[in-house]
């Protein structure tokens, strides 16, 4: 998830300032649009910046796993080897789905039992990831 | 004069070309390729997927300029520099940091193709699937509306990898052309 994340942070990062440089260069002969362009370009970066650190520190919400999607997704992978050939993508989209939620789900875990320890219990937790 | 006038837009349609080598040189390898394709009868699906193909190409050519340049055929390249070899050393690392980006991109193509082959399959499962008869008044299945939205999914994914493909290729072909120029 929080490669995917990464993704998009750099992809918006990408598309905006190439979007700034044209249009940029368009509006060239006009003072006050250039200067409000200019704007956007210099807040760009650091707008990235602040959605990635956020992301890196505070982890991205993760959308709780649906056993029905991810069974779905598995079958239209082994029907895409069928037909194109090549082997089964492992770990495939739902398995990663799956154990990045079970991860978040683990390390919420973790932050509650570090808040209160006492009334923290283990097995429940064990037993809802199971 | 109207030889004249005729003359000064082929001038300048010629001095655009040359002046947005970056998206010419683009544009015609793709179109190249199209009519290659096509006249050799391939099948469509087939020139779609070598669409994919194309940010790599551009790499190459990238880096057959900076081999061009490192012989001695870019007299701006070279002026650039103070000496020949600090110009050699430069066009060494070029072609080192092309060839690893290519690595990036290779990866990234084969991730896209994945993606629009998966793509199709879910389009074409959710086909299958919506033309099966349904009781009137009741609401489409989660095998349904799941496929779509993991063709949702992978469409935004594409588009993301599409973009971060292309724009690597772009930038570092006109960065090649601009130093060569």
């Amino acid at each position: 998830m929080l490669l995917y994340t990464c993704l998009t942070v750099l992809t918006v990062l990408f598309l905006a300032i190439a979007t700034s440089y044209m249009i940029l260069r368009v509006v060239a002969p006009e003072p006050e649009l250039r200067k409000f362009f200019l704007v956007l370009i210099i807040l760009t970066p650091p707008i990235a910046a602040f959605a990635f650190l956020r992301v890196l520190f505070s982890g991205p919400r993760t959308i709780p796993y649906s056993e029905e999607l991810g069974k779905i997704e598995d079958e239209i992978e082994s029907e895409r080897a069928t037909i194109f050939g090549g082997k089964i993508m492992r770990p495939s989209f739902s398995e990663r789905w799956k154990i990045s939620y079970l991860y978040a789900i683990e390390r919420s875990a973790a932050a509650a039992a570090k808040l209160d320890p006492s009334s923290f219990d283990r097995s429940l937790w064990i037993g809802h990831l199971r | 004069m109207q030889a004249a006038a005729h003359l000064g837009w082929e001038t300048g349609f010629v001095h655009g070309l040359r002046m947005h080598l970056n998206i010419v040189i683009p544009v015609a390898t793709f179109l190249v390729k199209v009519l290659v394709r096509v006249f050799s009868r391939d099948e469509i699906a087939e020139v779609l997927r070598s669409f994919a193909n194309l940010p790599l190409e551009l790499m190459l050519i990238a880096m057959s300029f900076v081999l061009g340049a490192l012989s001695g055929l870019s007299e701006s390249y070279i002026g650039k520099f103070e000496k020949q070899s600090d110009a050699d050393l430069f066009a060494v690392l070029l072609i080192i940091g092309i060839f690893l980006l290519s690595i990036v991109i290779n990866r990234l193509t084969r991730f896209v193709r994945i993606l629009f082959e998966k793509l199709f399959v879910a389009f074409k499962q959710y086909r299958q699937l919506a033309a099966q008869p349904r009781i009137p008044g009741t609401v489409p299945s989660v095998t349904v509306t799941g496929r779509v939205l993991w063709a949702m999914a992978y469409c935004i994914l594409l588009v993301m990898m599409l973009t971060l493909n292309i724009g690597i290729s772009f930038i570092t072909l006109a960065y090649i052309l601009h130093l060569i120029q």
